[in-house]
This record gives structure tokens, C-alpha cells and sequence, in this order.
């Protein structure tokens, strides 16, 4: 017995006393090395990556998609009814750096630029000649400088990082001052060439960017720094590589597969994996809300039911303004049904208010009623990749860029060039496509505007061309909101504070208190009238 | 679906005294009797120097064969003073037994060996079963509540198998946890919850450094030794107890009834065309306001959710434990069961526990012992968060007209009670802890300990959303089943030498050594689609889609060095020294082990020859202690740079998969956090004990502080995971025991603790503000100065009233109108905006407990108060939109007197259906709170009565718990948040038993 005691005492003293028991082991993951130093790390980084930018519209800790849609509010052709950030983003009050989809906004965007920042700096150490690296480098060049490209038209004042974070590095003393625009445009325009010079024109998975892509953005970006030729020869390219076609109007929202040929950039979402968003906290698998938030609630009215048809699930917080619908031909232009829906109908047997029989339209007679039943967009209606109208997530992608766009800014790139004949080419391609009659009189700038608001209206772009215009604070001190009354003088909506609300200054959004209280604000201050 | 043990149980076991008499020549016999009069059951007689001996039966008598009439007997008893007395010519012997002035001689469990109370130099709190047990609770930690000074119970989560915190003296982590460490019987365990109250003997939680050292890097948040309970040598007990009970909602606060919450969406839906107090402001028309609810306003048909979803339920406990000895083998067996039932169904958790423990002497030098504990433990919960059951509007209907459950309500949100009862969320638990000890003497003095054990806890979570629930109709159910596993082993050697030079010199030496190595193993997978509901997550081998299954292995390995050396001088003068070694994998390369030495030293006053002959002092101890601990509860993988999977699908094509790192950044630099920590004791006991207590000064600093730090987000990453800044705990606390009577027939005592705490964080990541103050972190609203746990917020000082010159700010917009919160302005600028922010701390900053004891013959009454004072919380049902407090009249909520024109309030603004700016402001309420936590009103039949049936003790009892609380926080509980499962008020009818 004594024998076995010391036996047994001797192996645990002896056996375990070594240093590699102390190693921490990993099992079941895979090491930060693996990423930046193989080319398939490079390559399933990106692949990551895209997953992330996919965030925007289903932000974790957001589960309502309101940071997409505070994206799409705050023009001359849109009214904000509710939800998170409307007041702020939508009628311009009371937005500070304390706002959280700012906050959001820019820590997404850091976020991207952050991991693109680690993926570059795999050049280093990886062999460059292998094609799955260079393809890796270039997309994640693309993702820095789209990232940047929306933190300067949404906050100008930004600072310029361009090194990969890491233990090393993170102590290394730095003065976080504002990158000078210029500098910014020049890491932007750099990354973008490489992007172009590197990345094929095809792919067999949509969703990736292509060449198409990013010199839609080199376009866009040219059109911000007014070098309108350079927008035009991106546009030109675009159009010429004849891999774009525009679709009949009533498919390029159509179906829960988007990747048609006019769809440029394609947020990909689908119902299973790879296709829904995964909480990385909780693990829960969820689509995003942009249905809903552009549906109004037509079911609160009596006589009325959900159904796809009428929009599914409705939130009811984001809505064209009349300005908006003032601008369509209504007998003409096919845009005016295709992309909306202007009334509702009994749809419920049961409940039906009296002397109303299914299939009467409903006439809203006071504020709370219309904005039940208020004009709609249906662009992002889904009833294909929802089992049922009252599900409240939507799978279907969301595009982001469609030739329609491209044409636009083509059409106003070769009219400040003074190319009015191509510049009208451009402008009659969504124009005739609407159903109109080819335009062939005198091109005007408010012409394009007016264009890009029928064509695009709710797909992001309106507050940033209305920026770079310098048109954004007119415009909304015009038309921002909406104010409408019914035949008999009642008023149906009074919604109109975004006009006097809106500042030279909020053509920009605050820096979030927090970056600033770290970063310092004698070096970083916040930016002006906030 | 399946439920569990509902019709287990536990039979009545009788078990039957048998006594033995000797009959010799020349015999003594006698009774054994306390100063009261009552007679003692199993004491032992003895005679001196020889092997004879007896126990008193169940009357107090024996009767010993004697040798001579110089024979010396020795009676004693545990807990009353041994006698001597020679038997002479008497052949009847009235024993008197004294109870000994237990406190000095009480053994206490100091790790890797026990003391005298009366050699400590530590600071340990001793509690034993029989207080902890005479209230019944839901948990270990529970039953720690109100125990000691400066052991602080939170609960996180009431609900049924829900679980509670303990920080002992403060918080001294932010990122590293704050869970104390759990010795059960010599092995460390991480968690307490599902151990059965039943089986412990006594709990001792070692509070300064000197004491916790031993256990070094795991130790600084304070360790609880756990003592079960053992067979005795020669005795047999047999212990039933039951309890019945019943818990019920309780609230301080009303919710709007159906006209009243009527009346605020009106309100909150109320047009100001010309400005708040100006004419012209106009109500929108009810049909259109109220939409799909009018008709139920109209019919004046509301619903009370509460009362709906919130019912009470039953809390039930068995137990029943035999423990036995013989002269060289000893056994304890116990097994329990104990079920709480949600007040919200299907909330349920039932746990059966068993336990089995043998000692057995193989030579006079060596013994072994092997103690078993398994449980299972079975839980459900409910659908959603708690809000959901009582934020529903009392205009919504859940019920068709023919008294069908809707799945919709007329508001078209899920009705919450149709998704109630269409999942299924069930966890089930399995734990198996073994331990295997052996004592050898060596030599005289010279002990070696081998102590190992395996700790084995399996569990499976698994949730069915079935094809009608909100969730599960969006995919035609959908599942989700989490396996995981944990075993950790510890194998520890520890050799022990005692020697007494002399009288006056004595002293120990303790070595110890110990491998401990853990792992956790996870698997969790998803599934959709189902075609039937029948079998519920079991299908998920037939669901139409799964997830990519999750799969972590975690490790985790200590090792350990341990010496001490204590040292007594006349009885008068105690000195102890340890330093501990350890190495852990969690940390850094770099950093991989560390040293936590301690010293202490007590000196016994009343031992002095100036003190001893005073009378009305029985103690008089004064201790002083430093030492250094350490924390390392981090998680693992920290110190590495790892990547996470990323699935995303291109199109029609398979998915991809990807890897990128999280948004924290790994810190390859990291290491264990150390607590530095003074404590200055006093222990007196004056009156024959009839006055004891302790109190006690600390000064704990915490450095090298495990924090997330908040990075500079261009860098692409939020934050890291770094060892800065300090943490400085200093207390006071004070331990009172008085006993105003001691009479034969009834008895009184009356226990007060009181604890001071002051938390302050006293160093961040040493960056330095330009005048050369430290610099706050204000993103995690840490502050130099100021608690771990601060709020940094905007202050309210009332609501703009009509007539009041509201200041123009120069925010651009920022306008307050009346029935706007007033901010104060801090600095004055006449601009509201970050610098107008306040911090507050929200540690309590006393906490104290007061409990008393009457007994009147077979009578026991006690009461017990618990209080907190100074905590701050933030009141989520007076701002958070889905607790019902964002007065948009959209949920219901709290009641406030909120301001119209017509109403001007100064305690909530101005109900409105959009963001009412600075809300959260108001909802900071003083969350001190006492309470009557507990009630107890018990009666023990007669001894002669029960002693017919074979019994020792039969106590009936009632209880009732929290049933009265003080305070101004209006909640369902001054510690739970909104949307948690609150405590419930518990009445309790229960029995105990012993044969």
C-alpha cells in the first residue's frame, strides 16, 4: 500500500510537472495565421467579409433593419411615419453624436475597413504571383474603398487608417487627426484601380464584386469629385462590356433570385445557410425587415386582412411623399403602378365596415386612417421567400446598384461635359423603358433629378446625390415631408418639420460622442453645428 | 413534453433504534441530563484507559460494567463540556453536562484542514447547516443569504432553477468574474446550484487574503468551503424532511387598467398644432386611434394579462438521509428531490439528488473514503421574456369570441399565450461528482492526503418551435438541441506535519500539491422543417434543413503548488505563512505562472494574565493579515488570436464558408488579475458568550484588472481584452450575537451583520487627461473615483411646466416644450449635450441582516430582515420601450402620473407617440430596500410523545418568505430588471424528521 501511495504520489508530481500542460490547446478553431498568410485564407477572409457587409441591414444588436432604412429617409421625396432614428434621420430632429444607427453606421464601416486592412496586409507575406491571392486582395481593396467612400459622404470628417490592427501595432502612440479629402479620395481611387485592373468582368456567384461593380463605384465616386469625363468613361465601360442589360420593368424586383442582368451589386439573402443572418451572440438565424417598414399598416383598418398581395407583415414607417408621385405621368410612365401601390381594398369578409362590400377602395377621412392606407413603394414586397404574409423576416436580396443608376449618371456626367446628345441617350434609357415616348428636346438638370427620383426612388441614392448636387438642404426646405389635405380640405398628413428643421450642417452626420471621447476632441473634434 | 418525477414519492422509511446492553459485574448506570433538564441521547461514557465504553439511550440513560470504584467515567457530548467523575459507591449517577462555550473549541474548515475557531488568524465566516436550513430556499447560495458579514446575494434569475450571485466584500473584477470559488469536501467545483442543502454540514467562506491564499489564482473573489455531512462513529440517524409551498407575484406599482391606458394612447396621440399649452390642440377620433381595438374599447372588454399569464405555483422538497457507523467504517447516504413550478407556465425545474459516502480505517495509520453525488435536474421554460406576459395592451383580446385562443391579436403582434403553448423549451442534467481520499500517518505527526476526484456533468437543451408558433411557422418548425458535456479531475497530494515542541510551542507545516485539468465540450445544431410537430426537436433526424452543426472543445489545466507553516505561542500568540504557485493555461505565454504569498497573525488577549481573570470577558482577540490572490476567470482562448466561421451563399451556389476574427482583439500578454488585501480583526465575547461578535476593517487593491478596453473603432476592432487599471475594496463589518435569554423553558437570540463596502476604481489604462488626472473611460462608463458599476447620464430635476420660462438652448434641435423633461444644464452653457452628463455609483453601500429566535418550550419563532441601502438602479419601466415605460401608449406599463396641460405633473413628462428626448433620465431610482425576508413559525412535539413512535424529533413548521418589503423602487423586485423573472413571495408548510 505505502508502495502505490508513492507511486501514485511520484506520477502526479513527475508526470504533470512539464510546462506543456500549461500550453492552451485549440481544438475546434482556426488561428488568425491562417488568414493572413495562405492565399485560401486570404480568399475565405473575403469570403467572411461579404458576410459582414450584410450587416448593414440586419445590424446585431438592431433587429429591425433600422439602420438600412435611416439610410433611406431624410430626402425631398420621402415621408418617415415611425420607428427607431425617423425624428433623427427622417425629420432632422434632435439628431446628436450620441445617436445610435450613427454610431452603428460608423463602426460598420470601420469594421469593414478594419478586416479589409488585415486581408491587405497578407501581401506581405504571401506569395502575390498565386491568382487566388491577387483575386483575395482585390475584392478586399474594394471593400476598403466602397467602406470609405460612404464614411466620407456621410461624415466627411474621418480618419484615414490604412495599416492592420494588431497587438503589436494597437499601442504604437497615434494622432487621430481628419484625413484630408483628397488623401482619402487618393486611397480610394488606388484601391479601386487595383480592383479593376484585377477582377474579371464575370463570376459564377453573384453577389461578388466584379469589374461591372467596381467601376460603378469609380463611377460614382468620379461624379462626387466632379470629374464628370472619368464617370463618363466608367459608364461607357460599363454599358459597352455588354454584360448589362436593362429588364422589363415589372422583373428587376421580381422573384426571390435578383441576379438579373441589370443588377449591378446584389446583396445576397436567402432563407438556410450562407443566406440568413446569424446573431454572432446568440446564434438565432434572422432576414431583414424592409418589407415591412415600406408596407403601412392597412390591417389596423376594419374589413382588412394580411396578405401578400396588400404587402404581408406591415411596419408602415417609410412612405413616398406627393411630391414624389407628382412627378409621374400617371396614364404614361408604367413606373407609377410598377413601383407602387397608391390604394387599398376591402379584402376581409368579416369585420367589414358597414355599407362597404370586398373590393371598395378605402378613402382615409382623417390623419390616423391615411397613414394606414398611404401610398406605398413596393419594391421591396416579398412573397417568395416568406411562408406566410404575417412573417415578419424577409430573405429576398436587396440590390444595391442596377444599370438604371449607371445610365443616370451617365446622362448627367456627358450633360455637365456638354455632350447633350449622349447625355440624352442615356437619359431616354429608363425613360422609354417606363412606357414613355423618346425624349428629344432640351436636356435639363432638373430633368435627371426628377428622372432619378421616378426611377430610384427608395433604393439609397437620392440623399447622396442631393449631397454632392449641393441641392440636399433646397430640396428638403421644399419638399421634404409631406402636407396633403382630401378633396374636402381635411388634412391627411401634416408632417413637415423636416423643412425648418434642416441645417447647412446636417449634409453630414455627427461624429459618435464615444470615437470622439476616445480619439480626443482637441485632435478630432466633432464636426461643425453639432 | 414528458414530464419527470411528478408522481415520485419518497416513501417513509421507518427505521427502527435498536439498543444493546451489556451486563457485567459491578455495573453503573446513571442519566445524562443538560443544564435545562432535558435529557442527552447519545452520549458517550467512557472510562478512562480503558476500551469500554457505552452511549445513553434514548431516555438519557446507560449503564457500564465498571472494574473497580477508583474507575474514572468520562461523559461527553458534542457541543457540552467533557465531565470526569469517579463512580465511587454510587450505583446511580445523575450526569449534568454543561454546554460548552462552543465558539473557542468549534473546529472550523480552513482548506487543506480544519482549526480551532480560537487559533484563527484569517477572517472565515462559519455557518452551520442547522441555521442555514431552518429557512427553506431554492439554492446553496440562497441559503448563504444574511448569513455573514460582507457576503452579498443577488439573485439573477428567480425563475425556477434559476441561479443567484455571491460577491463576497465587493466587486473586484469587471471582465474576470466575480463568482467566489466552491470547495466541496476538498474539491473544487464551479458550480453550487444543484447541490442538495441537505447534505452540507457547514459552509465556511474565507474572506481575507490570508485565509483564501492557499487557493492562490482562483481565489481573490473569496472562497466557500463546503462541508457535507458524514456517518458517525456508533450512531445512527435517520433524517426526513418535507416542505410544501406556494410562491405568488407580488408588486409595488399598478398598470394601467383598460379606460386608464385608454387615456394615455389618447394622450400620447394628442396634436399640439400650436405648440404644447397653446389653443388648438385637438384628441384624435377613438374609431381611428384604436383601429381593430375600438370595438373591445367600445364593449369596454379588457383583459388582465398579468392575472392571465401569472399564476401561483407550487414549490415542493424531499429529503430523506441515513447515516451510520460502526467503530472502522462510516456511511452517509442521502436522497432528495425538490420541484418549483413556474408561476408562468410551462416554467418548471425538478432535481433528484442522491449521495453516498463510505470512510472506512483499513490499519490504525490508514483510511480511505469515497464519497459519490449524482444529480439530475430538469428544467423548462417559458416562450419569451417576462415583459411579454404583462406589457400587453388590456384592449387585446386573446380569446376569439367562442373562447378560442387566437394566434394573432388585434394589434397583429403574436399573441404571446398561442406561442406559450406551442414550443417546448427543455434542458435536462446530469452530474456526477466522485471522490476518492486517503489519510496514512506516516510517522506521529507526519500525515499524507491523496486526494482525487472526477467531476462529470452532462446536459442537453432542446427547444421545438412547433409549425403554429411565431418562429416555427416562418420555416414549418424549427429546432434547435445543445449538447454539452464537462469533466474536470484533480489529483492532490498533501502532507501535513504536526509537532509540539511543548506546551507553549506548537506548530504545522502543510505541502500540497495538485494537478487540475477541465474540459467542456459543445455541440449545438438547428434544424427546420418539419413534417409533423408530434415528436417535437426529436425529429430533427428528419427535419428538411439543418444548420452547419456548432462544435468547441474547450480545455482548460491548472497547476498548483501549495506550502504553509502555522505556528502557536502559549496559546496566545498565532502566526501563519503560505505562498501558493500556479500555473494556468488561459493566460499568455509570457505569463503563465504566479505567486500568491500571504501572512498573518493573532494575538488572544483574553489569554494575557491582565485579562484572563476578568470575568465578564470570555474572548478578546485581535488579527491582522496581507496577502495576494488571484483571479483568472477569464475565458479561455483570450490570449490567442482565433478566427470564427462565416457562411455565405453567392447566388443558387452552395454555401461558402469564412473565417474572419470577432470585433475583439486577442491579447497575447495576458495574465491573472491580483488582489493585495489588509484585514484587521477583533473577536470578543463578553457575558459567558451571551455577547459575541467580530468586526473587521479591509483594504482590498485589486491590480492588473482584466478589462475591456474600448479601442479607437477606426482600428477596425471595439475592443480588447487587457490587464489595466486598479480596483480598491475597503470595508467595514460587523458580526453581532447576542443571546438576552437562556432559561430552561424558552431561549432568545438575536443575530445582527452589518456590512460597508466602498468600491472605487482607482486606476484605468494610466492615459492621463491634459491637467494630469487619469482619464475616465467614459464609453464603459468607468471612472477614476467612482464604483465599477456606474451610470454616466443626463439628470432630471422635474418637467417644464406651463408658464415656466423654458431656456432657449443653443442646440439646434433641442427645444423643450412644456411636459419635456428639465436637464439640467451642468456646466451652464445653455447647450444640453455630453458634458451635462452625471455619473452615479450604484453599489449599496451598506447591507446588513437582522434575524431573531424565540423558543418557548417546543416553540421556535423567528423572524429575519435583510436590507440594502444606497444601490441605484436603472428603472426599465419608466423608459424602455418594451418594458411598456416609453409612454407612447403602445404597451402597457407602470402607472406614472404623467403631465398633460390639464395635469401638470412634475414626476413624468408628456406622453407622446415618438421618442420623448432624455427619458431614461428619470427612470434612476434609490433601490435600498427592507425586508422581511422570512417568517418562521415552528413547534416540536414533546420527546416523550414522539419517543412512543420511535422518534427523536418531529418539528412541524410554516414559513413565509418576502413578504414584506420596504422601498421606493417600483418593481416586481428592488433586485431583478424588467423583463426577468421576479422573486416570488412563498409561503411553506413543511416537517422535519429524525429517528
Amino acid at each position: 500500500m505505502k508502495k502505490l501511495i508513492i507511486s501514485l504520489l511520484a506520477v502526479a508530481v513527475l508526470g504533470t510537472s512539464c510546462n506543456d500542460f500549461l500550453d492552451e490547446m485549440v481544438y475546434t478553431q482556426i488561428t488568425n495565421d491562417y488568414i493572413i498568410s495562405t492565399p485560401s485564407g486570404m480568399a475565405s477572409a473575403v469570403v467572411a467579409l461579404y458576410v459582414k457587409d450584410k450587416e448593414l441591414f440586419r445590424d446585431n444588436s438592431d433587429t429591425e433593419s433600422t439602420l438600412s432604412t435611416c439610410l433611406l429617409i431624410g430626402d425631398d421625396i420621402s415621408v418617415p411615419r415611425a420607428g427607431t432614428g425617423t425624428p433623427q434621420f427622417g425629420r432632422y430632429s434632435n439628431m446628436n453624436p450620441t445617436n445610435t444607427q450613427v454610431k452603428r453606421l460608423w463602426s460598420h464601416l470601420y469594421s469593414i475597413v478594419g478586416y479589409a486592412n488585415t486581408i491587405i496586409s497578407a501581401e506581405d507575406k504571401v506569395d502575390m504571383t498565386d491568382p487566388v491571392a491577387i483575386q483575395a486582395l482585390a475584392e478586399a481593396k474594394a471593400f476598403r474603398a466602397h467602406a470609405y467612400f460612404w464614411l466620407l459622404r456621410k461624415f466627411d470628417r474621418i480618419y484615414l487608417n490604412t495599416i492592420a490592427t494588431t497587438p503589436d501595432n494597437l499601442d504604437v502612440p497615434r494622432i487621430y487627426k481628419p484625413a484630408l479629402e483628397e488623401d482619402v479620395y487618393s486611397l480610394i481611387n488606388s484601391d479601386l484601380q487595383y480592383a479593376i485592373n484585377h477582377i474579371s468582368w464575370d463570376t459564377n456567384q453573384p453577389g461578388r464584386f466584379t469589374q461591372g461593380v467596381v467601376r460603378h463605384i469609380k463611377a460614382k465616386v468620379a461624379m462626387c469629385q466632379k470629374d464628370f469625363g472619368q464617370a463618363a468613361h466608367q459608364v461607357d465601360t460599363i454599358v459597352g462590356s455588354g454584360r448589362y442589360n436593362l429588364v422589363d420593368l415589372s422583373k428587376v424586383f421580381e422573384g426571390a433570385d435578383l441576379n438579373h442582368s441589370e443588377a449591378i451589386f446584389v446583396s445576397q439573402w436567402s432563407k438556410g445557410t450562407g443566406g440568413w443572418y446569424v446573431s454572432p451572440s446568440t446564434g438565432t438565424t434572422s432576414g431583414h425587415r424592409l418589407p415591412l417598414h415600406f408596407t403601412p399598416t392597412y390591417n389596423m383598418e376594419q374589413g382588412m386582412m394580411m396578405t401578400f398581395e396588400m404587402g404581408g407583415y406591415p411596419w408602415g414607417r417609410i412612405f413616398p411623399n406627393n411630391y414624389l408621385i407628382s412627378l409621374y405621368e400617371k396614364q404614361k410612365d408604367k413606373r407609377y403602378q410598377q413601383f407602387f401601390r397608391h390604394y387599398f381594398i376591402y379584402n376581409n369578409p368579416d369585420g367589414l365596415p358597414r355599407g362597404k362590400k370586398l373590393g371598395d377602395t378605402i378613402f382615409a377621412t382623417s390623419k390616423a386612417q391615411y397613414m394606414n392606407v398611404h401610398p406605398c413603394i413596393t419594391k421591396y414586397n416579398d412573397s417568395w421567400t416568406r411562408l406566410s404574409p404575417s412573417e415578419m423576416q424577409s430573405y429576398k436580396p436587396i440590390i444595391l446598384y442596377r444599370l438604371a443608376e449607371a445610365y443616370l449618371m451617365g446622362a448627367e456626367a456627358y450633360l455637365e461635359i456638354g455632350n447633350t446628345s449622349k447625355a440624352l441617350e442615356y437619359y431616354n434609357k429608363t425613360w422609354e423603358r417606363a412606357g414613355n415616348a423618346k425624349y428629344t428636346g432640351v436636356l435639363t438638370m432638373n430633368m435627371i433629378l426628377d428622372e432619378h427620383a421616378r426611377e430610384l426612388c427608395m433604393e439609397g441614392d437620392r440623399w447622396f446625390l442631393l449631397k454632392r448636387r449641393g441641392l440636399l438642404v433646397e430640396k428638403v426646405r421644399k419638399f421634404g415631408g409631406e402636407y396633403l389635405t382630401n378633396s374636402n380640405g381635411k388634412v391627411l398628413n401634416d408632417d413637415t418639420v423636416a423643412r425648418s428643421n434642416i441645417q447647412p450642417f446636417h449634409v453630414r452626420l455627427p461624429i459618435p460622442q464615444a470615437q470622439i471621447d476616445i480619439m480626443g476632441r482637441e485632435n478630432f473634434p466633432q464636426n461643425d453645428g453639432y | 413534453m414528458n414530464t419527470h418525477f411528478n408522481y415520485c414519492f419518497i416513501p417513509f422509511i421507518f427505521f427502527l433504534w435498536l439498543t444493546t446492553s451489556l451486563s457485567a459485574q459491578g455495573i453503573v448506570s446513571g442519566i445524562v441530563k443538560d443544564a435545562s433538564g432535558e435529557t442527552i441521547i447519545g452520549a458517550t461514557i467512557g472510562i478512562k484507559g480503558s476500551s469500554t465504553g457505552t452511549i445513553t439511550d434514548i431516555d438519557g440513560r446507560f449503564s457500564l460494567p465498571t472494574q473497580s470504584a477508583q474507575d474514572v467515567l468520562v461523559v461527553s457530548y458534542i457541543g457540552y463540556e467533557t465531565r470526569h467523575l469517579t463512580a465511587g459507591e454510587k450505583k446511580f449517577l445523575n450526569v449534568v453536562l454543561r454546554e460548552s462555550s462552543k465558539n473557542l473549541d468549534e473546529v472550523v474548515v480552513v482548506g487543506y484542514g480544519t482549526q480551532k475557531k480560537s487559533d484563527l488568524t484569517g477572517s472565515i465566516v462559519s455557518v452551520k447547516a442547522d441555521e442555514m436550513n431552518a429557512i427553506p430556499t431554492t439554492s446553496v447560495a440562497e441559503m448563504l443569504r444574511g448569513q455573514g458579514a460582507g457576503i452579498v446575494i443577488t439573485q439573477s434569475s428567480a425563475r425556477p432553477g434559476g441561479s443567484s450571485d455571491i460577491v463576497i466584500r465587493g466587486k473586484k473584477s469587471i471582465n474576470g468574474g466575480n463568482d467566489p470559488l466552491f470547495i466541496v469536501d476538498g474539491v473544487p467545483v464551479t458550480n453550487i446550484d444543484d447541490f442538495n442543502a441537505q447534505d452540507i454540514l457547514s459552509v465556511e467562506v474565507l474572506k481575507d487574503a490570508s485565509a483564501q491564499s492557499i487557493y492562490g489564482a482562483r481565489a481573490s473573489n473569496g472562497v466557500i468551503l463546503v462541508t457535507t455531512k458524514k456517518g458517525e462513529k456508533n450512531k445512527t440517524t435517520v433524517d426526513l424532511n418535507a416542505y410544501v409551498g406556494v410562491q405568488t407575484l407580488k408588486r409595488n406599482f399598478d398598470l394601467y387598467d383598460g379606460n386608464e391606458w385608454a387615456t394615455l394612447k389618447r394622450e400620447a396621440n394628442r396634436q399640439y398644432p400650436n405648440g404644447v399649452g397653446a389653443a388648438g390642440d385637438y384628441y384624435m377620433e377613438d374609431e381611428s386611434l384604436f383601429g381593430p381595438m375600438y370595438q373591445n374599447l367600445l364593449d369596454q372588454r379588457f383583459t388582465d394579462w398579468e392575472s392571465l399569464m401569472v399564476k401561483p405555483a407550487i414549490q415542493q422538497k424531499y429529503d430523506l438521509s441515513i447515516r451510520s457507523g460502526g467503530e472502522k467504517t462510516r456511511l452517509s447516504t442521502s436522497l432528495g428531490y425538490f420541484e418549483q413550478s413556474g408561476m408562468v407556465q410551462p416554467a418548471n425545474y425538478q432535481r433528484a439528488n442522491f449521495r453516498f459516502n463510505v470512510d472506512h480505517q483499513i490499519l490504525k495509520s490508514l483510511s480511505i473514503g469515497f464519497t459519490t453525488n449524482y444529480t439530475y435536474a430538469y428544467r423548462t421554460q417559458e416562450d419569451g421574456s417576462f415583459s411579454k406576459y404583462i406589457t400587453q395592451s388590456p384592449l387585446l383580446n386573446p380569446f376569439e369570441d367562442n373562447g378560442e385562443l387566437k394566434s394573432m391579436l388585434e394589434n397583429n403582434k403574436w399573441n404571446p399565450i398561442w406561442n406559450n403553448q406551442n414550443m417546448l423549451d427543455e434542458t435536462k442534467t446530469h452530474r456526477l461528482l466522485m471522490n476518492f481520499y486517503g489519510d496514512w500517518e506516516i510517522v506521529k505527526g507526519l500525515k499524507y492526503r491523496l486526494n482525487a476526484s472526477l467531476n462529470y456533468r452532462n446536459s442537453e437543451r432542446g427547444e421545438y418551435l412547433n409549425s403554429k408558433h411565431e418562429k416555427g411557422s416562418t420555416s414549418n418548425g424549427r429546432s434547435g438541441i445543445t449538447i454539452s458535456s464537462y469533466y474536470d479531475y484533480l489529483v492532490e497530494n498533501v502532507l501535513t506535519y504536526n509537532y509540539e515542541i511543548n506546551q507553549n510551542n506548537k506548530f504545522d507545516i502543510t505541502l500540497m500539491q495538485s494537478v487540475i485539468g477541465m474540459e467542456t465540450n459543445t455541440n449545438q445544431m438547428n434544424a427546420y422543417g418539419f413534417t409533423t410537430d408530434d415528436l417535437g426537436y426529436n425529429a430533427i433526424g428528419f427535419a428538411s434543413k439543418t444548420d452547419p452543426i456548432k462544435r468547441t472543445i474547450i480545455p482548460r489545466n491548472i497547476l498548483s503548488f501549495m506550502g504553509r507553516a502555522r505556528y502557536n505561542l502559549m496559546d496566545k500568540y498565532l502566526f501563519s505563512v503560505s505562498v501558493r504557485v500556479d500555473g494556468g493555461s488561459v493566460f499568455g505565454a509570457n505569463n503563465k505562472w504566479g505567486v500568491f504569498p500571504s501572512g498573518s497573525f493573532a494575538w488572544r488577549l483574553s489569554e494575557e494574565s491582565f485579562l484572563k481573570d476578568v470575568d465578564w470577558m470570555t474572548n478578546l482577540k485581535l488579527r491582522a493579515s496581507y496577502g495576494a490572490v488571484g483571479n483568472q476567470a477569464i475565458d479561455p482562448y483570450q490570449s490567442q488570436g482565433l478566427v470564427d466561421a462565416y457562411y455565405m451563399k453567392f447566388g443558387d451556389n452552395e454555401p461558402l464558408v469564412g473565417f474572419l476574427p470577432g470585433s475583439q482583439l486577442y491579447n497575447p500578454n495576458l495574465k491573472w488579475e491580483t488582489t493585495y488585501s489588509a484585514n484587521f480583526g477583533l473577536d470578543f465575547g463578553f457575558l459567558r458568550d451571551r455577547i459575541t461578535g467580530t468586526v473587521e476593517y479591509y483594504h482590498a487593491t485589486t491590480t492588473d484588472l482584466l478589462m475591456n478596453k474600448t479601442l479607437n473603432e477606426t482600428s477596425g476592432y471595439l475592443t480588447q481584452l487587457v490587464n489595466m487599471g486598479s480596483v480598491l475594496n475597503q470595508g467595514v463589518e460587523l458580526t453581532l450575537n447576542f443571546l438576552p435569554v437562556k432559561a430552561q423553558n424558552w431561549t432568545w437570540s438575536i443575530d445582527l451583520n452589518l456590512a460597508h463596502n466602498q468600491n472605487t476604481i482607482t486606476a484605468l489604462d494610466g492615459q492621463l487627461n491634459p491637467d494630469g488626472s487619469s482619464k475616465d473611460d467614459i464609453a464603459n462608463s468607468w471612472f477614476v473615483g467612482h464604483n465599477i458599476d456606474a451610470y454616466y447620464t443626463y439628470k432630471a430635476n422635474g418637467i417644464w411646466q406651463l408658464g415656466d420660462e423654458i431656456p432657449q438652448y443653443e442646440n439646434e434641435s433641442y427645444k423643450p416644450q412644456p411636459g419635456d423633461i428639465r436637464i439640467v444644464d451642468k456646466n451652464n452653457d445653455n447647450k444640453i449635450d455630453a458634458d451635462d452628463r452625471h455619473i452615479i455609483d450604484r453599489a449599496p453601500k451598506l447591507i446588513g441582516s437582522i434575524g431573531t429566535t424565540l423558543k418557548w418550550k417546543g416553540i421556535d419563532l423567528s423572524l429575519d430582515f435583510y436590507g440594502v441601502y444606497g444601490a441605484v438602479r436603472l428603472n426599465s419601466y419608466l423608459w424602455d420601450a418594451n418594458s411598456g415605460g416609453d409612454l407612447h401608449g403602445s404597451l402597457n406599463g407602470m402607472k406614472v402620473d404623467y403631465w398633460t396641460p390639464e395635469n401638470p405633473s412634475n414626476t413624468a413628462p408628456r406622453p407622446r407617440d415618438a421618442t420623448i428626448d432624455y427619458l431614461s433620465s428619470i427612470a434612476y431610482q434609490d433601490a435600498s430596500y427592507f425586508r422581511l425576508r422570512n417568517v418562521s413559525l415552528g413547534y416540536s412535539f414533546p420527546k416523550r410523545i414522539i419517543e412512543k413512535a420511535k422518534m427523536s424529533k418531529l418539528r412541524l413548521y410554516a414559513t413565509g418568505t418576502n413578504l414584506w418589503t420596504l422601498t421606493d423602487f417600483k418593481s416586481y423586485s428592488p433586485e431583478a430588471s424588467a423583463g426577468a423573472y421576479p422573486e416570488p413571495m412563498t409561503f411553506v408548510f413543511g416537517l422535519n424528521l429524525s429517528f
